[in-house]
C-alpha cells in the first residue's frame, strides 16, 4: 500500500472513530437511566440529617438504602475508638463510640454529656428478618436518652447502625417489625 | 475549604516533586500525572505506617511531602552544574500548568462543599470506619477481615480529612474523576496525534471525555465514596501508559514509568482484588519487548513487593486473631513471591526464547478453563452470577443504560475486525475481566447479584476509560496492525 493510500485510510478511520465516539455519547445521553434522570443532579446533602431525609424519603425498600446515612460502629472491634467530627453527624453531634464485648458504649456524647451505654437501654422490640439482599438482619428499637428521642438500631453482619427514629419514614419501624 | 484545598495541593506538590525526579512531560499532562503520583505515594506511605503501627495523618502527609522533596534536593546537589532540573524557561511553563491545576482544585473543592456532591453507601461507611480508626491510631483493633476487604486506598485518602476535623475529603473522588477524564483524553490525543491533525486529535480527546462522562455509572461513581474511580485511574496509568510507551507515542516515558511504579502498589492496596487485576494488566506489558526490560522488571518487583507486604501483614493479623490464614491471603502471598522471583530471573535472552504471545494466550485460555471447571462444579452459583450479570448489563438492572452494552459491542467489534497484536496491552485487561471476575466470585463463595451495587457491575467502572482508549486505537490500524507510515515502533 502506498503512503498516500495509507494516509487516506488513516484519515477515514480517524473520522470513523470520531463519529463512533460522538454517536456513543448521544446514545448514552438519550438512554440515560430513567431513575437517575428524574433524580436531582445536585443533591443537597448538607448534613447527614438531610442525607437521611433525602434517602429515606424515597422509601426505597432495600435496607442498604436505609442504612446509607447512618453512623456505624463495629461492635466486634473491642477498644476501637471512632470519632465523628461534629460537622458531619446528625443529632448525636459529636461522640466517640467505644465497642466492647458486651455492647456499644457512647462516650463524649454531645461532648458535655456523660457516657451512655446502649446495651443498658431497654429493648422495646427485637425482630429478626430473613433478609433483604439475601442477608439476615436483626433490628431492635432502643429507647435512648430523651434528648435523642429514640434510636433505631440494627445489626448487619456484626455492624451496628444507629439513627434517630424521627428521621425514619412513617410506619417504617412498624413495617420493620413485621 | 482552605484546609481541604491545602491537603490537595500538598498531594499535588508531593507528586510533582516525585515526577520531577524522572524529568518532564507536556505541561498539560504533568500536573495530572503528579496528582496521581501524589495519591499513590500517600497510599503507599499509609500502608508502611500501618505496618509500623503509626498511622497519624499528620505523619503521613509530612512523609508524603518530605520524601520526594528530600530526593529532589539530593538529586539537585548530585547534578550540580546542570540546570536541567530547575531550568527557568521550562519551569515557568510547567508552573503555569500547575497553577491552572490548583485553580481547578479550588473550583472542585468549592463545588463539592457548596453542593455536597457525595454519595454514601454502607460500604462507604466501612471505608470511613477504617479511616477513622487509623487516624485515631487504634490500628491494632482493626479486624483482619475488615482490613482485607477495605484495604488501604480509600481509608488513606479520607484519613486526611481528620486534619481538618472532618470525616472525609469531600472533593477527592470528584477530583480523581476529573483527573481520570483528563488522562483518558490526553492518552487518546497522544494515541491519535501522529495519525491526524492537531484539531482532529483534540476533537477525539473531547469526544472521549464525552463518552466517559455519559456512562451513567461513571458519573455516579464520580461522587461515591469508594475505590472504583481510583482503581480506574491507576489501571489507565498502567495499561494505557504502557501502550503509549510501547508504540512510542509519549515524550518522556521515564516520568510515566516512575508514576507506574507507585500506581501499581496503589492499585494492589486499593481493593481486595486489586492485585489480581493489576497482575492481569502488567502481564502483556511484560511481553512487550519495545518497553525497556529494566522497567518491566521494576514493575514486577513493585507489584511483587506490595503484594507480599500487604498480604504478609494480613496473614500476621489473621494468625494473631486466632482464625486461620485464608487461602486468598496465602495464595496472593505466594503470587507476590513469584513476581519477585520472576523479576530476578527475567532476562532479554530468556524472554527472547519464549513466545510471549503464546504465554499470554495460554494464560487467558487457562483462566477461561478454570472458570468453566468451577462453573461445572458449582453450577448453581455460576448460573446465578451469569443471570445477574446478564440482567445488569443487558436488561438494565445495573443502571448503565445503553452505555455499557454499546461500549462492549464496539470493543468486541474492534477486537474482531482489526489486528490486536500491537494493542495487546490494552486488549488483555479488557478481555480477561469477565473470566477473572467469575473466578473471584467462586473464590469468595458469593455469586454476583442483580442491581447497580453488585461487585461485578462496579468492576466495569475500572475498564470504561481503557475501553474508550482501545476504541480510539482502532484508528490507524489495519488488518496487519498499526499502519506503517505512522511513525510508531509497535509493540511486540
Amino acid at each position: 500500500m502506498t503512503s498516500a493510500a495509507n494516509q487516506s485510510s488513516v484519515n477515514s478511520s480517524v473520522s470513523g472513530v470520531v463519529l463512533v465516539l460522538a454517536l456513543m455519547s448521544v446514545a448514552n445521553i438519550v438512554d440515560f437511566p430513567e431513575c437517575e434522570r428524574n433524580a436531582p443532579w445536585v443533591a443537597v446533602f448538607s448534613t447527614f440529617e438531610n442525607a437521611a431525609a433525602a434517602d429515606l424519603g424515597r422509601a426505597h425498600p432495600s435496607l442498604s438504602r436505609v442504612a446509607t446515612p447512618y453512623l456505624m460502629l463495629r461492635q466486634s472491634a473491642p477498644g476501637s475508638t471512632i470519632s465523628f467530627p461534629s460537622s458531619h453527624c446528625f443529632l448525636i453531634s459529636c461522640f466517640y463510640g467505644l465497642g466492647s464485648a458486651d455492647g456499644v458504649r457512647i462516650h463524649d456524647y454531645n461532648r458535655d454529656r456523660p457516657p451512655i451505654d446502649l446495651s443498658t437501654l431497654p429493648v422495646l422490640d427485637e425482630t429478626v428478618d430473613d433478609g433483604l439482599d439475601g442477608k439476615s438482619h436483626r433490628y431492635c428499637l432502643l429507647a435512648a436518652d430523651s434528648d435523642v428521642s429514640e434510636l433505631f438500631a440494627f445489626e448487619q453482619q456484626g455492624n451496628w447502625y444507629f439513627t434517630d427514629v424521627r428521621l425514619l419514614p412513617d410506619n417504617f419501624v412498624e413495617s420493620a417489625r413485621k | 475549604m482552605i484546609g481541604e484545598l491545602c491537603v490537595l495541593v500538598v498531594l499535588l506538590i508531593s507528586g510533582a516533586l516525585y515526577c520531577r525526579l524522572f524529568g518532564r512531560v507536556q505541561w498539560w499532562l504533568e500536573p495530572f500525572l503528579s496528582l496521581t503520583a501524589g495519591v499513590a505515594l500517600l497510599i503507599c506511605c499509609s500502608s508502611v505506617q500501618l505496618v509500623l503501627g503509626m498511622t497519624s495523618p499528620r505523619i503521613t502527609i509530612s512523609i508524603v511531602l518530605l520524601l520526594p522533596l528530600a530526593s529532589t534536593v539530593l538529586m539537585y546537589f548530585r547534578r550540580q552544574g546542570s540546570t536541567d532540573l530547575f531550568g527557568m524557561k521550562a519551569a515557568c511553563i510547567s508552573i503555569s500548568g500547575y497553577v491552572i491545576t490548583v485553580v481547578l482544585f479550588a473550583i472542585t473543592v468549592f463545588a463539592c462543599r457548596t453542593f455536597h456532591l457525595v454519595r454514601l453507601s454502607p460500604d462507604s461507611f466501612f471505608y470511613l470506619n477504617v479511616s477513622a480508626v487509623m487516624a485515631a491510631g487504634h490500628t491494632a483493633s482493626l479486624e483482619p477481615s475488615l482490613l482485607q476487604l477495605r484495604a488501604m486506598g480509600v481509608p488513606s485518602l479520607h484519613g486526611l480529612a481528620s486534619l481538618n476535623d472532618e470525616m472525609y475529603v469531600r472533593s477527592i473522588t470528584p477530583l480523581l474523576f476529573v483527573c481520570l477524564n483528563w488522562l483518558t483524553a490526553t492518552f487518546c490525543f497522544l494515541a491519535i496525534r501522529p495519525l491526524a491533525t492537531r484539531r482532529m486529535a483534540v476533537v477525539i480527546a473531547l469526544t472521549a471525555i464525552a463518552v466517559v462522562c455519559t456512562h451513567h455509572r461513571m458519573l455516579w461513581h464520580a461522587r461515591f465514596i469508594n475505590g472504583h474511580i481510583l482503581t480506574a485511574l491507576m489501571l489507565l496509568i498502567i495499561s494505557g501508559g504502557s501502550w503509549l510507551q510501547s508504540v512510542g507515542r509519549i515524550e518522556n516515558s521515564a516520568l510515566l514509568n516512575g508514576v507506574q511504579l507507585v500506581a501499581l502498589p496503589a492499585m494492589v492496596l486499593t481493593r481486595p482484588d486489586g492485585a489480581i487485576f493489576a497482575g492481569l494488566a502488567i502481564l502483556p506489558v511484560l511481553a512487550a519487548d519495545s518497553i525497556p526490560l529494566n522497567h518491566r522488571k521494576r514493575l514486577l518487583v513493585s507489584m511483587g513487593l506490595s503484594t507480599i507486604a500487604w498480604h504478609l501483614l494480613l496473614a500476621i493479623r489473621f494468625a494473631a486473631s486466632g482464625s486461620g490464614v485464608p487461602i486468598t491471603v496465602s495464595g496472593m502471598l505466594a503470587a507476590g513471591i513469584l513476581c519477585c522471583v520472576t523479576a530476578k530471573l527475567l532476562t532479554e535472552k530468556k524472554l527472547g526464547g519464549i513466545h510471549s504471545h503464546a504465554v499470554l494466550w495460554i494464560a487467558e485460555v487457562g483462566l477461561i478453563f478454570v472458570v468453566l471447571y468451577f462453573a461445572v462444579t458449582e453450577l448453581a452459583d455460576f448460573r446465578f452470577s451469569l443471570r445477574a450479570t446478564f440482567h445488569n448489563v443487558v436488561l438494565g438492572a445495573g443502571q448503565w443504560g445503553i452505555s455499557l452494552k454499546l461500549t462492549i459491542a464496539i470493543v468486541a467489534a474492534s477486537i474482531a475486525g482489526w489486528e490486536n497484536r500491537d494493542r495487546g496491552i490494552l486488549r488483555y485487561p479488557l478481555t480477561t475481566l469477565l473470566p477473572a471476575a467469575f473466578l473471584l466470585a467462586h473464590l469468595r463463595h458469593v455469586p454476583y447479584r442483580m442491581g447497580a451495587g453488585d461487585t461485578l457491575n462496579r468492576y466495569f467502572v475500572h475498564f470504561v476509560p481503557l475501553a474508550v482508549l482501545f476504541i480510539v486505537t482502532t484508528a490507524g490500524m489495519n488488518k496487519r496492525g498499526i499502519v506503517e507510515n505512522c511513525g510508531s515502533r509497535g509493540a511486540s
